[in-house]
């Protein structure tokens, strides 16, 4: 099987595009990741997006890049896995590689979700549960599912809102260094602690806000420079009522497993770490699934500063998807873009000596989980 | 008080709140309906404060998942504020929504 290498990055800054189209986002990405590949001859193109059909009408975003980037006939592909898109496009991309079918792939992930009314942007990530269901017509929207979550794990291990306010603080500070970051503001506990409350017990610092925002990254089969050391993916529950533990997500601890049985590694084994804090309470759940830190002790962790610079591991050095901002289908390369910044050297909150990093993305209420591991090869 | 209608495994006589069209159980593919108590006890909750068009002319309203005396959870709607173990029971299911009231 063959060896895969990241060969290319691109960003663009992540917040409000009034002026720039969803298509102009992506497609400026593109260029820069291309650009640093040094244009190789792309053979397929991967997009990760999830809400360009239901907020801007928008589909086929696979075939206009290829035209718009004149890649000529190659095949193009939409990968749709809520929040998950862009970790699940990524690993599409590495697979075809891996196995030998393509040599160099473009993969991108692209949202706009700005200029959508929160009512109408919340109706739009609601699209992430089963709603054919009674949990749904209970009126059960996605932050709230965190909201439940959050009162259980308070109920069972003597975790507190300050605790997931530790953890929004942690991340805010870490986006302030970080250019293409949303927030970059200053903020408290305190500030965090008594902000608007938008599903008790998560206050607005605790949810990860609407961006807009592209990445790309082109994979290459190759051996030096960063290279893939495993992809996985898993599937959990798509419904609270049917999770046996609501306090753990299924699909998170399966990839995260056999990503580190592929790899040959082990959690003690990873020097850096970017996990989906879609709320903060997802991040506690996370360290704790991805064996960072024993079941029902992640907020100890976050209390001890073990999830930060001169702690055991630092999680979400970008900012996470708190403060960096959380463009939902390009938010899993938004994490392997840091991972593999992390892994060169030349990330913002850089971990010095950083050499084993792993990126993890959740798609709706734990439905789905990639993991991916990366190494960095002189 | 409501009862709650559940999918019941023929073979392995798991239950489900939502169909299932193979039993993650047993792998068996027929389930039957049936009703059970719609009684049991807070497991969970929040009180939602922002929501979509649907359900915004509601706000604040809570939601909890609720562990049925037979051991299965279900979510639905609550009429009051409830803390984790209040005792509920099941008062109307229209729409797919169930809702569910303390008692006590
Ligand atoms: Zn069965």
């Amino acid at each position: 099987m063959n060896k895969v290498a990241v060969s290319g990055l691109g960003i663009t800054p992540f917040g409000k595009h009034e002026n720039t189209s969803l298509k102009t986002l992506l497609l400026d990405a593109c260029l820069d990741a291309l650009r640093e590949a040094n244009f190789p001859k792309i053979d397929a193109v991967y997009i990760g997006n999830f809400m360009s059909g239901s907020l801007s009408n928008q589909e086929i975003l696979g075939a206009i890049t290829v035209n718009d980037l004149g890649l000529g006939p190659i095949p193009a592909v939409k990968v749709e896995g809520a929040c998950a898109s862009g970790g699940i496009a990524f690993r599409q991309a590495f697979l075809m590689i891996q196995s030998g079918e393509y040599e160099n792939v473009l993969i991108a992930g692209v949202e706009k979700m700005k200029h959508a009314t929160t009512e109408e942007s919340t109706r739009a990530i609601n699209a992430a549960m089963d709603n054919d269901s009674n949990e749904k017509h209970a009126g059960l929207t996605f932050p709230g599912f965190f909201g439940m979550l959050a009162n259980r794990y308070f109920y069972e291990t003597g975790a507190s809102k300050k605790h997931l306010a530790m953890v929004a603080l942690k991340n805010r500070e870490y986006a302030m260094n970080n250019p293409i970051a949303q927030f970059k503001k200053t903020t408290s506990l305190e500030e965090i602690m008594n902000a608007r409350i938008i599903t008790d017990p998560l206050g607005l610092f605790d949810c990860s806000p609407t961006t807009d925002g592209a990445v790309a990254i082109v994979l290459s089969k190759g051996e030096k420079g960063v290279i893939v050391r495993a992809s996985a993916q898993a599937s959990g529950s798509t419904q609270l009522q049917e999770a046996e533990d609501i306090l753990s997500f299924p699909a998170i601890k399966e990839s995260a497993n056999r990503a580190y049985h592929i790899a040959g590694l082990g959690p003690e084994d990873i020097d850096v770490v970017e996990l989906h804090d879609c709320f903060s309470m997802t991040e506690i759940i996370a360290i704790e699934e991805l064996g960072l830190f024993k079941k029902g002790s992640g907020w100890q962790a976050v209390e001890q500063g073990l999830t930060k610079h001169g702690g055991k591991v630092p999680v979400n050095t970008s900012g996470g998807l708190l403060s960096k901002g959380h463009p939902i289908g390009a938010t899993g390369l938004a994490q392997i873009y840091q991972i593999v910044s992390q892994l060169r050297g030349t990330s913002c909150n850089q971990v010095e000596g950083a050499n084993i990093g792993l990126a993890q993305n959740l798609g709706g209420t734990g439905a789905y989980s990639t993991v991916h591991i990366f190494e960095g090869v002189n | 008080m409501e009862m709650i209608q559940v999918y019941e495994c023929t073979q392995c006589e798991k239950k489900f709140v939502q169909r299932k069209w193979i039993c993650p159980n047993c792998k068996n593919n027929e389930l039957l309906q049936k009703n059970i108590s719609g009684e049991g006890k807070v497991f969970s909750h929040t009180t939602i404060h922002v929501s979509s068009k649907e359900f915004s002319h509601l706000t604040p309203y809570s939601v909890a998942l609720i562990e049925l005396s037979e051991g299965l959870r279900v979510t639905g709607r609550v009429t009051d504020q409830v803390v984790i173990d209040d005792k509920v029971k099941c008062i109307s299911y229209f729409d797919n929504t169930f809702v569910f009231e303390k008692f006590v």
